[in-house]
C-alpha cells in the first residue's frame, strides 16, 4: 500500500516531524516502510503491511496503531445522518453475507464539485483515482476508514437487491472487462431482476456502474464472509482493494458508518443534491458467532513474566484504549489480586484477530516496541549430540571432500523433455513420476525419479564452460510414484566423475577415472560409517536404473544384502544424448540411511595379535580372458592352498590386444617352521589348480 | 723401514689426500694408507726391525704418522661430504611456483556449510536435528500450523501441489508439525533445516526450490524474554556482536511474531543499497508458538509453551558469501563452487 504521509499526518499529528524518525515508529508498531519517497506533491511511503491486519488497510487504521504507541485515540471522522428508507430491504439469501445495507442518495445536477486534491493523489497513488466523484468517494470511504463500498447507479438496476449465490451458467462483464466473465456456481453476488451487479466485496459490474449521467446512487456497504471473498477473488483473478480487506476480515461496525461516510463526503464536496433523499437500509441478518462481543482476561503479572519486564497497569489500559480495545477491571479482582487482571474487550475491527491473551501480548508488545524488553538465555542444558543421520552425513561428507568432489544442489524436479533425454526404455519404471498438477513452469512438472538426469546436466554446463575436471555429488530425495495416489521419497546420496586430473605427477599429463577408483571411493564411503559393501554385476541383476548404465561395467551395491545402490560408468548412449566431451563417465548413488549404524556394538571386537614373523610372499601371472574375473580365480585359489593364506590380490594388471595379464600377489602366514620348498610346493599347486580349472576358458600362465 | 721413509710417506699421505676431489679416490687412499695391507700397517710390521731406544722411538714415529694420515682422511672425508651435499643441493632447484600434485579437497556446497554452522551454533543450545518428507499433505504443511483451506496467508507461499491433500512444502515448519504430532505432549527442542518449494517464476533472486532452517522449542514456562534471549544470542553468534533490533511481523503459527534484524555491516547502519538504505538486514522470523498449534497437538497452552524461530538458508548464504544472486549456487558451477570454498564466511 502507498501512503501519502502529509495525508497520514493530518490523522496522526503525533508523528515525529523527521520523515525517518516516522518511519521508524510505523516500523516499530509493525507497519514496514519499504520504499520513502520525496515527491513533487510530497512525501509518499510504500508500506507493508501485517498480514493479519486488514484494518491497517486504510488512513484511520495506521493512524490508530500509531494512537496506541502515542496513547492517543483517533475518533471516526463526520458521519452523514441518514433516515431509515422506506419500503423493503436489500434480500440476503446466503450466510456468506454478514451484513448488508444500501443508503440512497442523488447527485446535484450541475457540476461543480471537485475531489480534494490531497484524496486525488491519495487515491492515485494505489491506483484508485477513477474520475468519477462518486467512485472516488467510496474509494475515498475504503482507503480513509477501512469500509469497502460499492456504488451503483439506481436508475440502472432492475427491481431490489439481492445477496445470494452464483448459479451454474450466469456471467457478468465486470467492471474491468469488455466481455462477459463466467461465473463459478457458488459465489457470492449482488443481483437485481436482471442478473449479476457485482461479485460481493470484489467487484462491480458494468450494467450498474455509475458514470458521468449517474444521478440516482446508491451505496453499498456490507460486511461478507473473508474466505468466501477469496475464493471469488482467486476464481476471478481479481485482487481488488475491497478484496483484500474483506478477506482479512472487515469491522462489523463500520457497515453502517461505511455508507454514511461515503454520503457525507460527497455532500461535504457538494456533489448531493439538496432534496435527494439520504436514506439508509440495512438487512437483518441471524447474528454470526464470530462477530459475537467478546472479552479477554489479561492477567498482567503473567505479562510481566511474558516479557520480564513490570508494566504500570495504568500505561497497558491506555494504550488498549487508544487502540480501541474496553478494558475494565474483572468483577471483584480488585480486592482479591489487587486488580491484577483486565478483562479486555475486542472492538470490531480486531474481532477477526484477537482472541487470546497472547494477541494482548503481542498488541503491548508492539505499543511498547519488542526492542524495549530484555533477552532472556534460558538454562539450555547440555549441547544436543549429533544424531546417527547428522554422523553418518558428515562422514560421507568428509570422504568425498576428501577425495575432491564438490557438493551441488540440484532441483526436486525436472521437466518431461528433460527427462525424455535419458531414453529411459518404453515400460520401465522410470517412466512413472510424481507429476506436480499447477506447476507455473513446465520445468518443473514432474519429481525426480532418478538423479543421473540432473547429473549429467551438471557435466553438461561444466564442461560448456571448459571444464576438464568433474567430481561432484549431492545429497538428495528422490520421489517414486507407487500408484496415483501414493509415492516413496527416497533419500539418496549420488556423486558423478569425468574427465582427467593431475594429482600425483602433474609432469606426466593427466590421469582419467575408472570403475575401480569409484569402487574404492564407494569403499571408504562404506568404511566411514563402519560397514561394507557387496558389489554384484548390473548384468545379472538388472535393475531401471541398471539399464542406463554400462552393462559390463557397472555394479550394484549391496549392504547387509539388500541392494542399495550401483555404481559404474553410464552407457556410453545415454551419455551421448548430452554430447559431453569426456568419453567415459562414472556415476554412482547410495541410499545413505543404509549405511546407518543404528546401534553400537555392544562390546569390543577382539583385535588378533599380529603375525611374529614376515608373511612370505610370491607372484604369478595368469592371462584372463574378458568374463572371468580376478575374483573367480582369487576364490579358486585360496579354496585349495596346501598352506594358509593371509591374502590373494591383484597388484598389476597387463592389457596389450588380447592379453590380460594379472599378477597375483600371495602371501602365505609364517609361524617360522614353513620353509622355501614349501612355499614353492604351495605356489606349483595352486598355479596348476588354476590353470586345470579355468584353462578351457582360456586362462594361461605367463 | 727407516725413519726418513715414514717422514716421507706421511708427507705424500696428506699431499694425495688433500689434493683429492672425489669419494671413491678417498677410500682408495684410505686402504693404500690405512688398509689392511696398507703402508700404515707394513710399517708398524717393521718395529721388529729396530731394536732398544730406535725402536721405541720408532714405533711412537709410526702412531705419530697413522694418526697423521687418519685426520688427513676423516678431514678429506667431511670435505668430501660437504661438498657433495652443496653440489646436491643446486641440483635440486626446483620451481615452487609450479602446481601442486597432492590430490586437491573438493568443497561441500556453501548453503551446507552456513547450515551445518547454524545447526552446530544451535546444537550447542540442545537443539536436536529433525528431517522431514519434502512431498508433504497439506496437514502439516498448512492447517496444523493454523493456516486453514482459504487462509491468506496460503496464497503468500505459491505452492506445488500434487493432489488435492498431497504438496510440495512450503517450509520446513512442516517438520516441527510433525515433531509435534510424534512427541506427544512432550517438551521438544528442535533444528530442522531443508529444502522448500515455491510455485513462482525463477529469477536471478527467486528459485523455485531453495533450503530454509527452522528451530523450536516448547516446554513449560517458555517465555518472549527467551524467545528474544535466543534469537538475539543466534543473531550474534551468526553475524557477530552488531545491533539487533525486533520489529513486529505476522506469520500463522506465531503469536507473537516478530522479524530479527541486524545491523548492516556494509553502512554500519547508516543505510546502503546493500540494506535498501534501512541501515538493517533482515536475518529470520520468529515468534511464540500459536497456541492453536499447541491445542493441535495436545499441548495446554496454559501449561506449555514455546517458540520457533526461521530463516531462508539460501538466503543466508548470499549474505555470508557476498552474492548478489542466489541462483548461480543451485546451478552446480564447478568453478563458482571452487571460488567460494576459497573464502571464508562473511557477514552482511
Amino acid at each position: 500500500m502507498r501512503v501519502s504521509l502529509p495525508l497520514l499526518r493530518g490523522y496522526r499529528p503525533e508523528l515525529p516531524a523527521s520523515s525517518r524518525a516516522a518511519c521508524e515508529v510505523l516500523e516499530d508498531v509493525g507497519i514496514e516502510v519499504k520504499r520513502h519517497q520525496d515527491t513533487p506533491r510530497g512525501e509518499v511511503l510504500t508500506v507493508e503491511l501485517l498480514a493479519n491486519r486488514g484494518d491497517h488497510h486504510c488512513y484511520l487504521g495506521l493512524a490508530r496503531e500509531l494512537g496506541g504507541r502515542f496513547e492517543a485515540p483517533t475518533p471516526l471522522p463526520p458521519l452523514a445522518p441518514l433516515t431509515a428508507a422506506d419500503g423493503p430491504a436489500p434480500l440476503v439469501t446466503t450466510d456468506t453475507c454478514l451484513a448488508f445495507g444500501v443508503a440512497r442518495v442523488d447527485l446535484a445536477d450541475a457540476d461543480p464539485a471537485r475531489l480534494p486534491e490531497a484524496w486525488a493523489e491519495a487515491l492515485e497513488l494505489n491506483g484508485e483515482h477513477t474520475g468519477l466523484l462518486a467512485v472516488d468517494a467510496g474509494n475515498v470511504t475504503g482507503r480513509e476508514l477501512g469500509q469497502p463500498v460499492h456504488v451503483y447507479d439506481a436508475d440502472l438496476l432492475s427491481g431490489p437487491l439481492r445477496v445470494r449465490l452464483s448459479e451454474e451458467g450466469e456471467s457478468v462483464v465486470l467492471l474491468d472487462s469488455a466481455e462477459p466473465v463466467a461465473l463459478p456456481a457458488g459465489l457470492t453476488v449482488v443481483a437485481d431482476d436482471e442478473g449479476v451487479v457485482a461479485v460481493a466485496g470484489v467487484i462491480g459490474a458494468r450494467r450498474a456502474a455509475v458514470t458521468e449521467t449517474t444521478r440516482a446512487l446508491l451505496v453499498e456497504s456490507a460486511l461478507f464472509d473473508p474466505a468466501a471473498v477469496r475464493r471469488a477473488a482467486r476464481a476471478l483473478a481479481r485482487q481488488t482493494a475491497a478484496a483484500t480487506r474483506f478477506e482479512r476480515g472487515a469491522d462489523p461496525t463500520l457497515v453502517d458508518a461505511g455508507a454514511a461516510r461515503t454520503v457525507a463526503l460527497l455532500d461535504a464536496w457538494g456533489a448531493l443534491a439538496a432534496d435527494g433523499p439520504r436514506t439508509w437500509s440495512r438487512t437483518v441478518l441471524p447474528a454470526d458467532a464470530r462477530l459475537a462481543p467478546r472479552e479477554i482476561p489479561l492477567d498482567l503479572d503473567s505479562l510481566d513474566t511474558y516479557y520480564a519486564v513490570d508494566f504500570d497497569p495504568a500505561a497497558v489500559e491506555r494504550r488498549l484504549t487508544c487502540l480501541g480495545f474496553a478494558v475494565r477491571k474483572a468483577d471483584g479482582t480488585d480486592a482479591a489480586d489487587g486488580g491484577r487482571t483486565l478483562l479486555v474487550g475486542v472492538p470490531g475491527h480486531r474481532l477477526w484477530d484477537v482472541f487470546n491473551p497472547e494477541c494482548l501480548y503481542e498488541e503491548i508488545g508492539r505499543m511498547w516496541s519488542f526492542d524495549s524488553f530484555p533477552a532472556v538465555l534460558p538454562e539450555a542444558g547440555g549441547g544436543a549430540a549429533p544424531t546417527p543421520r547428522q554422523r553418518a552425513r558428515a562422514a560421507l561428507e568428509q570422504v568425498l571432500v576428501g577425495y575432491g568432489f564438490f557438493e551441488v544442489i540440484t532441483d526436486g524436479f525436472y521437466s518431461r523433455t528433460a527427462h525424455e533425454r535419458l531414453g529411459v526404455p518404453a515400460g520401465s519404471p522410470l517412466n512413472r513420476h510424481v507429476e506436480l498438477r499447477n506447476a507455473i513452469d513446465r520445468n518443473f512438472s514432474l519429481l525426480k525419479n532418478n538423479a543421473l538426469l540432473q547429473a549429467l546436466d551438471v557435466a553438461d554446463y561444466n564442461q560448456r564452460h571448459s571444464l576438464t575436471l568433474g567430481k561432484y555429488f549431492e545429497f538428495t530425495h528422490l520421489f517414486e510414484a507407487v500408484d496415483a495416489d501414493s509415492h516413496r521419497e527416497l533419500p539418496l546420496l549420488w556423486g558423478m566423475l569425468w574427465g582427467e586430473e593431475t594429482y600425483g605427477s602433474w609432469q606426466r599429463g593427466g590421469q582419467g577415472f575408472d570403475f575401480w577408483y569409484v569402487k574404492g571411493v564407494l569403499e571408504e564411503l562404506a568404511h566411514a560409517c563402519g560397514t561394507r559393501f557387496e558389489f554384484r554385476r548390473t548384468a545379472d541383476d538388472p535393475s531401471p536404473l541398471a539399464e542406463l548404465m554400462h552393462p559390463t561395467r557397472s555394479v550394484h551395491l549391496y549392504a547387509d544384502g539388500r541392494r542399495v545402490g550401483l555404481c559404474g560408468e553410464v552407457h556410453p548412449s545415454v551419455t551421448a544424448n548430452w554430447k559431453l566431451r569426456t568419453d567415459r563417465v562414472l556415476y554412482f548413488e547410495v541410499d545413505w540411511t543404509a549405511l546407518l549404524t543404528e546401534r553400537a556394538p555392544q562390546s569390543a571386537e577382539q583385535v588378533d595379535e599380529l603375525p611374529e614373523h614376515p608373511l612370505l610372499r610370491r607372484d604369478v601371472a595368469f592371462h584372463l580372458p574378458a568374463g572371468l574375473t580376478a575374483g573367480e580365480v582369487r576364490t579358486a585359489m585360496e579354496a585349495v592352498s596346501p598352506l594358509e593364506l593371509a591374502w590373494v590380490r591383484v597388484t598389476d594388471l597387463y592389457e596389450s590386444g588380447e592379453v590380460r595379464a594379472h599378477t597375483f600377489e600371495l602371501a602365505f602366514q609364517n609361524d617360522n617352521t614353513v620353509t622355501a620348498d614349501q612355499v614353492n610346493h604351495a605356489m606349483g599347486a595352486l598355479t596348476s589348480h588354476v590353470l586345470t580349472t579355468f584353462g578351457e576358458r582360456g586362462v594361461y600362465q605367463r | 723401514m727407516e725413519v726418513s721413509e715414514l717422514e716421507n710417506m706421511a708427507r705424500s699421505a696428506v699431499e694425495e689426500i688433500s689434493a683429492l676431489t672425489d669419494a671413491r679416490e678417498l677410500e682408495a687412499q684410505r686402504v693404500k694408507w690405512l688398509g689392511g695391507k696398507g703402508l700404515v700397517r707394513r710399517a708398524r710390521a717393521s718395529i721388529k726391525e729396530h731394536q732398544g731406544e730406535a725402536r721405541v722411538a720408532f714405533a711412537r714415529e709410526v702412531n705419530r704418522i697413522a694418526e697423521e694420515i687418519t685426520r688427513v682422511v676423516d678431514e678429506a672425508t667431511e670435505r668430501l661430504a660437504a661438498e657433495a651435499t652443496a653440489r646436491r643441493i643446486a641440483e635440486d632447484w626446483i620451481d615452487p611456483s609450479l602446481p601442486a600434485t597432492a590430490p586437491r579437497r573438493g568443497a561441500l556446497h556453501p548453503v551446507r556449510v552456513v547450515e551445518q554452522r547454524c545447526v552446530e551454533i544451535m546444537g550447542r543450545l540442545g537443539f536436536e536435528q529433525a528431517e522431514g518428507p519434502e512431498v508433504e499433505t497439506d496437514y502439516f504443511n498448512f492447517d496444523a500450523l493454523n493456516i486453514p483451506r482459504d487462509h491468506p496467508a496460503r496464497d503468500m507461499q505459491d505452492t506445488f501441489w500434487v493432489d488435492e491433500q498431497r504438496l510440495l512444502r512450503t517450509h520446513t515448519t512442516s517438520v516441527q508439525a510433525r515433531v509435534l504430532a510424534q512427541a506427544a505432549g512432550r517438551p521438544v527442542k528442535v533444528v530442522v533445516a531443508g529444502r522448500v518449494y515455491r510455485n513462482e517464476a525463477v529469477d536471478a533472486t527467486h528459485l523455485a526450490m531453495f533450503h530454509q532452517l527452522d528451530g523450536f522449542w516448547v516446554d513449560r514456562g517458555l517465555t518472549f524474554a527467551h524467545l528474544k534471549g535466543v534469537a538475539v544470542h543466534l543473531a550474534r553468534e551468526l553475524y557477530g556482536d552488531r545491533r539487533v533490533r525486533l520489529k513486529p511481523k505476522s506469520y500463522p503459527y506465531t503469536e507473537p511474531s516478530v522479524g530479527i534484524d541486524v545491523e548492516c555491516a556494509l553502512c554500519g547502519g547508516a543505510g546502503c543499497s546493500a540494506c535498501h538504505e534501512s541501515g538493517w538486514v533482515t536475518i529470520m522470523g520468529a515468534g511464540m508458538v500459536h497456541r492453536n498449534v499447541l491445542q493441535e497437538f495436545g499441548y495446554d497452552p496454559e501449561v506449555f509453551s514455546g517458540f520457533a524461530f526461521g530463516w531462508g538458508l539460501s538466503r543466508m548464504t548470499t549474505q555470508m558469501y557476498g552474492l548478489s544472486k542466489l541462483r548461480p549456487v543451485y546451478r552446480g558451477d564447478l568453478r563458482l563452487l571452487r571460488v567460494l570454498d576459497g573464502r571464508s564466511a562473511l557477514c552482511v
